[in-house]
């Protein structure tokens, strides 16, 4: 299949686990990852929460082919404004982006496979103006699992 | 039920779905659907569009956009179509009913839109301008009627 | 994993669209679209049928295929011209899915549906409860895919 979108098409379907930002607060993480744009892109829905169930971070993405094939992603971050990401080169398994936000901040976010139904995700911001060795204080780490229906132990 | 936001209530109106003739820069006639839906508590507003072929239902264009507020109130949209790939626009000065957005295309090409709301159809007018070099496109315009509005968030 | 259903239908998910004749006569563009959701236990099926050159909606639907203990599809539908129906296959061919069930007001609902070659074809037929409606005008049509509904490779969702 010449779709480039076919290595992550597997991950179509639901998501949720748990993780941690930087200063060790703990966070619930959903995500929906779907065909868009009648199957030239995947959709990518991301939200983060802690405490009382207050969103903490939503990211919604588009990822798709651009006419030439190459692969870029656009979205929306409720904590950096609008984001422009593209793929950095990496294994099959991983799906790594990196760019600017309007907010100022330029994001870094990857997914990777570790096992068929468990992916590790994580997201990190730091200033675009930031000098090189600046260390970014904040970022995100957690595990999420595919939500597959409960089956009675056995079965 | 959507949480209004500054960004929800520019769109208020407009969330569901539309759908009308459409005719392509192209000469071509078609249906165009254009369906509007909120996400994050209203921080984005999503629209999806497609235009297909009247008698085949072949798809002629499918794509997204992401509508957020810039610091400034102004709107800005990231925008993914098939057949031209990703761009960013920006809301331009216009009519105070008129919702207008400009924005570069790769390429060297430039892409405006203008939406407005005339009565219960929405007018939606674009036009794609080359650059430097070569020739501008005919502005096409579809008069859109709503034919259905699922009540609350994801409407 | 693909669960069975998802095995046996993973070449009819995405959106397919098409030219339909009405069983009254009346013809329009039909819409469909199958996405897999809970990870493969059931498949949502989204219908919409609209006036060719105006846009203006005919008739909309919404649904559910799932597998039974026997193996068989149940469809849970609802259509707004048709109401509340459960569909269960019948005995066919085992490229056609064949569906079965009661309507309300003594009315019985029949559809065949088929995919081959990116080609969905689906006929339809409203019936009287105790009479077959073999002889009776058929809702019938082609839908072709539109997009390019991205599947991973080996698997079937």
């Amino acid at each position: 299949m010449s779709n480039p979108l076919s290595r992550f098409a597997g991950w179509i379907g639901d998501w949720a686990g748990q993780g941690e930002v930087a200063d060790g607060t703990e966070i619930l993480f959903r995500m929906q990852v779907s065909s868009s744009v009648e199957g030239n892109a995947l959709c990518f829905h991301m939200e983060s929460w802690v405490g009382q169930m207050q969103l903490l971070h939503g990211l919604r993405l588009i990822l798709a082919p651009c006419p030439d094939g190459t692969l870029q992603c656009m979205g929306f971050s409720t904590r950096f404004g609008m984001v422009n990401l593209t793929p950095t080169p990496d294994d099959e398994d991983v799906l790594a982006l990196a760019g600017p936000a309007t907010g100022g901040m330029q994001i870094s976010f990857s997914l990777i496979q570790q096992e068929e139904n468990t992916l590790i995700a994580t997201g990190m911001a730091r200033p675009q103006d930031a000098p090189p060795g600046f260390a970014a204080s904040g970022g995100t780490h957690g595990i999420l699992r595919r939500v597959a229906p409960w089956r009675p132990p056995g079965s | 039920m959507a949480m209004t936001t500054p960004l929800v209530s520019r769109f208020q109106s407009m969330l569901g779905y539309w759908r009308g003739p459409n005719q392509l820069e192209t000469g071509r006639h078609g249906l165009l659907e254009m369906h509007f839906h909120s996400h994050f508590e209203g921080e984005l507003v999503q629209l999806d569009a497609y235009t297909w072929d009247t008698v085949t239902g072949e798809t002629f264009s499918a794509g997204t956009g992401l509508f957020a507020l810039k610091h400034d109130g102004r709107l800005i949209e990231n925008l993914y179509v098939g057949r031209f790939g990703f761009c960013m626009l920006h809301e331009t000065d216009d009519e105070p009913d008129v919702l207008a957005l400009l924005g570069d295309l790769p390429g060297g090409r430039t892409m405006s839109v203008s939406l407005r709301l005339e009565d219960d159809e929405l007018l939606l007018t674009s036009q794609l301008k080359a650059g430097v070099v070569g020739k501008d496109l005919p502005r096409t315009v579809a008069r859109l009627k709503r034919y259905d509005r699922p009540p609350g968030e994801g409407a | 994993m693909p669960t069975p259903l998802i095995t046996r239908f993973a070449e009819w998910l995405g959106t397919w669209r098409g030219k339909c004749e009405f069983s009254d006569g009346r013809e329009g563009l039909m819409q469909f679209r199958l996405t897999s959701i809970f990870n493969g236990e059931a498949i949502q099926v989204e219908t919409a049928s609209y006036v060719s050159d105006s846009g203006a909606p005919m008739t909309r639907g919404s649904g559910f295929f799932s597998l039974d203990r026997q193996g068989r599809v149940v469809n849970n539908i609802y259509a707004d011209y048709l109401g509340f129906a459960v569909l269960v296959e019948t005995p066919d061919d085992p490229e056609v899915l064949s569906l079965e069930g009661g309507l309300p007001g003594n009315r019985t609902l029949a559809v065949t549906m088929s995919v081959a070659d990116d080609l969905m074809t689906l006929s339809s037929r409203v019936g009287e409860g105790y009479k077959s409606a073999a002889g009776r005008p058929r809702t019938y049509t082609q839908m072709r895919r539109v997009g390019s509904f991205p599947r991973a490779e080996g698997v079937a969702e």
